[in-house]
């Protein structure tokens, strides 16, 4: 903490300065004193724990019949991961796969993300443990055992940010296709946990809002509440908490573009959240 | 007591930087003039943006241990650019917005110490503990890039390129967009991306 005169001094002279605009009273400048003379008041955070499983929902799997695959990442508090539109600062995860010939691994599929602020940034994300799927498909002639190979890239952060490369390995013999009962849980719980499609009885609309700054969503007859909503485009729209106003059975979310907007959208693509649901929305945006 | 001295004279000069946020409401955009800070630099020396008018400025948001920033300077990526650019007469200002205690923040001395170990060529190393320059800008991430033409506008503000990751590999395929900003603006061309979006570590501001 104090390897330069230099530096003492400053650190010192700004915490006062600190304390006596918020109470400008002379025991808190003394307490300002013992703070800054206290080691570790705050500090750089140690390294996050991140566990990474890939876990096949088959036991053994049939050639030409597709499985879906979980990647489970358990992240040590208070650290997080990234959605798709990561927010404001951060990375959205990336799998890269080493397979046999014959064989693909779909994109991941994501959870509905948490809002996770601090100073000056807003993210999309997930702590503690968070569960993608994917779908392998595999060719009639692929032969078994199957050797799912490949890498998951994570950016972890809270105060600093650290890049972790996990290997994603899992072994499937060939056969009559069996489903894993040690990973129905699992799926069970990530499927419930993916955003769906709006229900039949709800309508959505979007448009551009009078002043220009952001798109009005229009939400009628979807029960909940707590609604909140996160944009696939965030080049195109801002990170903060859309400012949400119900009447009734509709509610109407107000979503601001971004302060450096780099791209204009014509179509409305996210995920809106009302309460515990998540729903895909893609709507064009009425001008 | 010289030290002292000093950095009450640099609080004072953030406190002026303070009142100016005050009438700015909203992050300027390309296109705007770029607001005016006046700051010390890590050396002790003030540094303030209108003195640079008739020059072309870029200003870059640092912290070397973020992945994002890494993967710039661990290839040289960053070095060879501002080398390059200062060369042709660009001011390039190296902005560490990160809290006290945080990542990325650096005592003066230790600041000049690992600008000379990355072998940087940032005309100033300004340190920003309060945040008071970022928010200015509305910086959110590191590396985050603006620049700044002779007149004091804006010409280009956000991410350093189009490949959003923390791999050096990325680089040889990507679009710099604060080179190309500069080589435009100074052959008298229209810039043609003039905003690209943020990418990298949050900056780690002060509560």
């Amino acid at each position: 903490m104090f390897k330069t005169g230099t530096g003492d001094w400053t650190t010192i002279v700004d915490r006062f300065a600190a304390f006596e605009r918020y109470t400008g009273d002379m025991n808190a400048l003394l307490l300002g004193l013992v703070l800054a003379f206290s080691p570790a008041t705050a500090t750089v955070d140690e390294e996050p724990t991140v566990d990474v499983a890939l876990i096949p929902e088959v036991k053994t799997f049939e050639p030409g019949k597709p499985f879906d695959v979980a990647i489970r990442v358990r992240i040590s508090d208070p650290w997080h991961t990234y959605w798709t539109n990561p927010g404001d600062s951060g990375l959205a995860p990336s799998a890269k796969w080493q397979l046999p010939a014959g064989v693909t691994v779909s994109p991941l599929r994501l959870p509905a993300p948490h809002r996770i602020e601090s100073p000056g940034t807003i993210t999309f994300g997930y702590e503690k443990e968070v569960v993608f799927l994917a779908t392998v498909t595999t060719r009639p002639n692929v032969k078994g055992p199957l050797n799912l190979r490949g890498t998951l890239d994570l950016l972890v952060c809270h105060e600093s940010c650290i890049a972790k490369q996990s290997p994603l390995t899992a072994t499937v013999p060939a056969g009559k296709a069996t489903m894993s009962a040690d990973a129905a849980s699992i799926f069970q719980s990530t499927r419930a946990s993916l955003p769906v499609g709006l229900p039949k009885d709800a309508q959505a609309a979007a448009k551009r809002s009078k002043d220009g700054k952001g798109v009005e969503l229009v939400v009628n007859n979807l029960t909940g509440d707590g609604f909140d909503f996160f944009a696939l485009d965030g080049g195109a729209f801002a990170s903060a908490r859309p400012v949400v106003k119900q009447a009734g059975q509709a509610a109407t979310l107000m979503l601001a573009f971004a302060q450096i907007q780099t791209s204009d959208p014509n179509r409305l693509k996210g995920v809106l959240r009302s309460g515990k649901n998540a729903y895909w929305v893609d709507l064009p945006i009425n001008r | 007591m010289r030290t002292l001295t000093k950095t009450l004279a640099v609080l004072s000069c953030v406190a002026a930087a303070t009142v100016l946020v005050g009438f700015q409401n909203k992050a300027p955009k390309a296109g705007d003039t770029a607001p005016n800070f006046t700051a010390s630099d890590a050396a002790g020396k003030s540094v303030s943006l209108d003195k640079f008018r008739g020059k072309f400025v870029v200003l870059e948001w640092s912290n070397y241990e973020c992945p994002f920033v890494k993967k710039h300077y661990s290839v040289g990526n960053m070095q060879a650019l501002q080398e390059k650019y200062t060369k042709k007469g660009v001011v390039w200002l190296k902005i560490f917005s990160s809290a006290p205690g945080k990542q990325g923040y650096y005592e003066p001395a230790e600041m000049l110490e690992r600008g000379k170990n990355v072998k940087s060529f940032a005309t100033h190393h300004i340190p920003d503990p309060k945040g008071v320059i970022g928010r200015l800008y509305d910086a959110k991430t590191t590396p985050q890039m603006v620049v700044i033409d002779p007149k004091g506008t804006i010409i280009f503000e956000g991410g350093i390129d189009d490949k959003p990751s923390a791999n050096s590999g990325d680089i040889a395929s990507s679009r710099n967009h604060v080179a190309a900003a500069l080589d435009e603006a100074m052959a008298g061309r229209e810039v043609s991306v003039k905003a690209a979006r943020p990418y990298g570590c949050s900056v780690k501001y002060s509560e």
